[in-house]
C-alpha cells in the first residue's frame, strides 16, 4: 500500500507538470485553432529567465513567482505579435511550420544565452519534506501540485465567468461571427498566447525547481502533448486532466510492471480513448451540419 | 623528348591526385573530426571533449605543425543523436576528414562502428568508452580509457570490499540503450562475481527522462542498499534527490559524469556522498598540468570554464592521432597512421597518463581505473584506490 500510494502521489505530481502544459496548448487551440509547437520552448525561456531574476535579485518567493507572470505575459504577447499574427489568414500548414521554427530558434537561443549547463533552481520553497501518512514529497512537490489545482480552478473562471473568457469561446466557435458580434479577435487571440505562456511558464518554474534549469526543459513540452489529446485539444480542463491521468499510469506502471512501460503506458491508454473518443476525454465532438 | 615531357607530367598528376585523395589531406593542413553532442543535456561533455582536441592541435601546431601541415579540428554537433551521429560521419565522409577523435555518445558509436570499418577511418574511441568498439577488433578503430564495465565493475568491487552493507541487495537504473547495456554488463558482472550479495531486477529508463520518482520507489520497495545510478548527467542528481526524499540507505556507484562539478552542484542536496571511477589523472593534480598549461595557451577564458575531465581524454586521443601521422612523415596515410598506431610504440600523453600503447591485438589503452569517492556537498573529490586492472 505503501509503495501503491507514494506512486500515485509521484504520478500526480509529474502529471500535474504535464496536465498544466497541456492546459497551455488547448487554450491556443481551443481560441485560435493553432497547434503551438513551440509550447515547450515557450515553457524553457519563461523558467530561464525566472531563473536569472531569481539569482539575480534574489526575490522572494511569492515576488518570484508574480515576476514570472509578468514576464510570461511579455514572452506571451511577443510571440503572438512577431510571429503569429503576421501569419493570420494563412494556410494552417504554414502557422505550424512557424512554430516549429519558433521552437528550433529558441532552443538555440536559449544556448547561446544561457550555456548548455545545468543548473540547480535554488527556490526557498525547495527541499523541505511533507509526510501524509506514508506519502512523502517534497515541498516542491506539493507546490507543483497546488499550482495545478490553482491554475485548474482559474482557468475554468476564466473561461465560464469573464467577458474576456466567453470572447474566447465565442472565437473559438465561430470566428466570424464573433468578430462581427463586435470581439476584437486580434486582442483575444493575443490574451491567449499570454494566458497560455502563463501556465506553461509556470509549468516550466515548478518543473525547474523539482529537477533543474537545463537546455532539454523543451523536451516536457513534447512529452505533454498526449495530454492534451488524452483529455481533449479543446478543453483546457480536459488536458489538465490528461496530464493527471499520464502521470499517474506511467509511474504505476513502472512501479508494478517495469521495462520501460512508464513511457508506453500512457499512449497505450491514449489509443484505446480515442478508439471509443476520437475528440478526447473531455473534447467536444464536431458537429458538422450539411 | 615529348614522350618523356607527357610521362613525367602524367606521373605527377597520377601522384597529385593519388596526394589528393587521402581524405582529409592537403598541402598545407590535415583535418581530423569530432561528432559530438554540443547541444542536449550531453553538451557539458561533449564541448569539453571538443576543447580538448583543439588543445591538441594548438598544441601541435605551436610546434610548427606536422611535417609542415596545420591541424585543423572539425567538430560536428550530434545533439546526442545516434542518427545525427551517423549523418555526420556521412558528411564527413563526402568532405573529407582524415581521421575520427569524437565518435559521439555509447549508442552513436554503436552506429557508426559498421561505417568506420567499412571506409577504413581511422578513430580513437575516447568520448564514451565502448567495449564493442575494440572487442573484437576493428582494424581501424583504437580506444582509450576503460569500459563503462569496468569503471562500474571497480566501484562495486570497492563497495564489496570495504562498505558492503548488511543484507547487501544490488540494483541499478539505466538508459535504455547501448550505454545502458554497458552499465547493466557491470551490475551482471559484479552479481557473478559477489554470489553474497542479492540481486534484484534491473530497472531501464528511456532517454531524456527526469522524472525517477517511481523507478526510486521501486528500488527503495526492493531493498536495494547498493545502487547503479546509472544516468548520463542530469539523470545522476535526480536519482539521488528521489532517494533522499526517502532518506535511503546507499552506497552508489556512478560513471564519471557525475564528477563534474555542475553535477555535483545539482546532487549536493541529495545529501549522498557517492563513487565514481575513472583512468587518468584528475585537473588539478600534477598529472594533469602539461595538460592545463596547453589549454592555458589555446583557450580564451570563457572556453577554458568549460574544460573538464573529457576535455583531458579529448586532448590525448587526438595528441595520439596527431602522432601517428607525424610518424608517417610527409606522405601521411590513412593505412600508415593505422600501422603506427598498432605498431607496440609508446605515445606519450604528456604526463596525463603513463605514455600509452596499441598492438595488432589490442586496441586498446588506459584501462586501469582508480575508484573515487565524491562528497559533492563538500565539493571533493578523492581517489579511494591506486590504479588497478578489473
Amino acid at each position: 500500500m505503501d509503495l501503491f500510494l507514494n506512486l500515485v502521489a509521484s504520478g500526480l505530481v509529474i502529471g500535474s507538470i504535464y496536465g498544466l502544459i497541456a492546459i497551455s496548448f488547448a487554450i491556443i487551440f481551443k481560441t485560435t485553432g493553432v497547434l503551438n509547437f513551440a509550447q515547450g520552448e515557450v515553457m524553457m525561456l519563461i523558467a530561464y529567465l525566472s531563473w536569472s531574476l531569481g539569482t539575480s535579485l534574489a526575490l522572494p518567493f511569492v515576488a518570484l513567482i508574480v515576476a514570472s507572470i509578468v514576464i510570461s505575459v511579455a514572452v506571451g504577447v511577443l510571440v503572438e505579435r512577431i510571429f503569429i499574427r503576421p501569419m493570420i489568414g494563412q494556410p494552417v500548414f504554414a502557422l505550424v511550420m512557424v512554430t516549429i521554427g519558433l521552437a528550433v530558434t529558441l532552443r538555440s537561443l536559449t544556448v547561446l544565452i544561457w550555456g548548455p549547463d545545468a543548473e540547480p533552481y535554488a527556490a526557498s520553497i525547495a527541499g523541505g519534506i511533507v509526510e501524509i501518512g506514508p506519502v512523502v514529497l517534497f515541498s516542491e512537490q506539493v507546490f507543483a501540485l497546488a499550482l495545478f489545482a490553482v491554475v485548474m480552478v482559474l482557468v475554468f473562471a476564466f473561461f465560464r465567468y469573464t467577458r474576456i473568457g466567453n470572447a474566447m469561446r465565442a472565437t473559438a466557435m465561430d470566428e466570424t461571427c464573433a468578430l462581427l458580434m463586435g470581439v476584437d479577435v486580434r486582442r483575444i487571440s493575443s490574451m491567449a498566447w499570454a494566458v497560455s505562456a502563463v501556465v506553461s511558464g509556470l509549468a516550466g518554474v515548478s518543473f525547474a525547481i523539482m529537477f533543474s534549469r537545463a537546455p532539454d526543459l523543451w523536451f516536457q513540452g513534447l512529452r505533454s502533448f498526449p495530454a492534451a489529446i488524452l483529455g481533449g485539444l479543446d478543453s483546457p480542463i480536459g488536458s489538465g486532466f490528461g496530464g493527471l491521468i499520464i502521470g499517474v499510469i506511467g509511474d504505476l506502471s513502472e512501479g508494478y510492471i517495469g521495462q520501460g512501460l512508464k513511457e508506453i503506458s500512457g499512449f497505450v491508454v491514449i489509443i484505446i480513448v480515442l478508439m471509443l473518443r476520437p475528440y478526447g476525454l473531455f473534447g467536444e465532438k464536431e458537429l458538422e451540419r450539411v | 623528348m615529348h614522350k618523356i615531357t607527357l610521362l613525367t607530367s602524367v606521373a605527377v598528376l597520377v601522384g597529385t591526385l593519388a596526394a589528393q585523395a587521402e581524405p582529409g589531406v592537403t598541402d598545407s593542413e590535415i583535418t581530423i573530426g569530432n561528432i559530438l553532442p554540443m547541444t542536449s543535456s550531453a553538451a557539458l561533455v561533449g564541448r569539453a571533449a571538443h576543447f580538448g582536441s583543439v588543445v591538441a592541435a594548438h598544441e601541435a601546431n605551436a610546434a610548427g605543425g606536422v611535417n609542415g601541415r596545420e591541424i585543423v579540428i572539425r567538430t560536428e554537433d550530434d545533439g546526442y543523436v545516434p542518427a545525427r551521429t551517423v549523418q555526420n560521419l556521412r558528411r564527413f565522409i563526402d568532405e573529407g576528414v582524415f581521421g575520427l577523435i569524437g565518435t559521439g555518445a555509447g549508442a552513436g558509436t554503436a552506429a557508426i562502428l559498421p561505417i568506420l570499418e567499412e571506409e577504413g577511418i581511422p578513430a580513437i574511441v575516447s568520448f564514451s568508452p565502448l567495449q564493442a568498439a575494440v572487442d573484437p577488433i576493428k582494424p581501424t578503430v583504437f580506444m582509450i580509457g576503460a569500459s563503462y564495465q569496468d569503471l562500474l565493475f571497480a566501484q562495486l568491487k570497492h563497495i564489496h570490499d570495504t562498505r558492503l552493507p548488511d543484507n547487501p541487495v544490488f540494483g541499478v537504473i539505466r538508459q535504455d540503450d547501448d550505454f545502458g547495456k554497458q552499465v547493466e554488463e557491470a551490475y551482471d558482472r559484479a552479481i557473478e562475481a559477489f554470489p553474497n550479495v542479492k540481486a534484484t531486477d534491473p530497472i531501464r529508463y528511456k532517454r531524456g527522462q527526469k522524472d525517477f520518482n517511481a523507478e526510486v520507489l521501486k528500488t527503495r520497495s526492493n531493498g536495494v542498499n547498493v545502487l547503479i545510478a546509472g544516468g548520463v548527467t542530469t539523470e545522476i542528481p535526480a536519482i539521488l534527490k528521489g532517494a533522499g526524499k526517502f532518506k535511503m540507505p546507499l552506497e552508489v556507484a556512478t560513471v564519471p559524469t557525475s564528477t563534474l562539478a555542475p553535477i555535483m552542484k545539482l546532487s549536493a542536496p541529495a545529501g549522498y556522498t557517492y563513487f565514481s571511477g575513472d583512468y587518468i589523472s584528475p585537473l588539478g593534480s600534477d598529472g594533469a598540468a602539461g595538460f592545463e598549461a596547453a589549454a592555458k595557451a589555446a583557450l580564451s577564458e570563457e572556453e577554458l570554464q568549460a574544460i573538464n575531465r573529457y576535455a583531458v581524454t579529448g586532448y590525448v586521443a587526438t595528441r595520439m592521432m596527431i602522432e601517428a601521422i607525424r610518424r608517417c612523415g610527409d606522405e601521411p596515410t590513412r593505412k600508415c597512421a593505422v600501422e603506427k598506431l598498432e605498431s607496440g610504440e609508446p605515445f606519450d600523453t604528456n604526463g596525463v597518463t603513463l605514455p600509452l600503447t596499441f598492438e595488432k591485438d589490442r586496441h586498446i589503452s588506459a584501462t586501469a581505473v582508480r575508484v573515487l569517492e565524491v562528497d559533492p556537498a563538500a565539493g571533493t573529490v578523492t581517489a579511494v584506490t591506486e590504479f588497478e586492472e578489473y
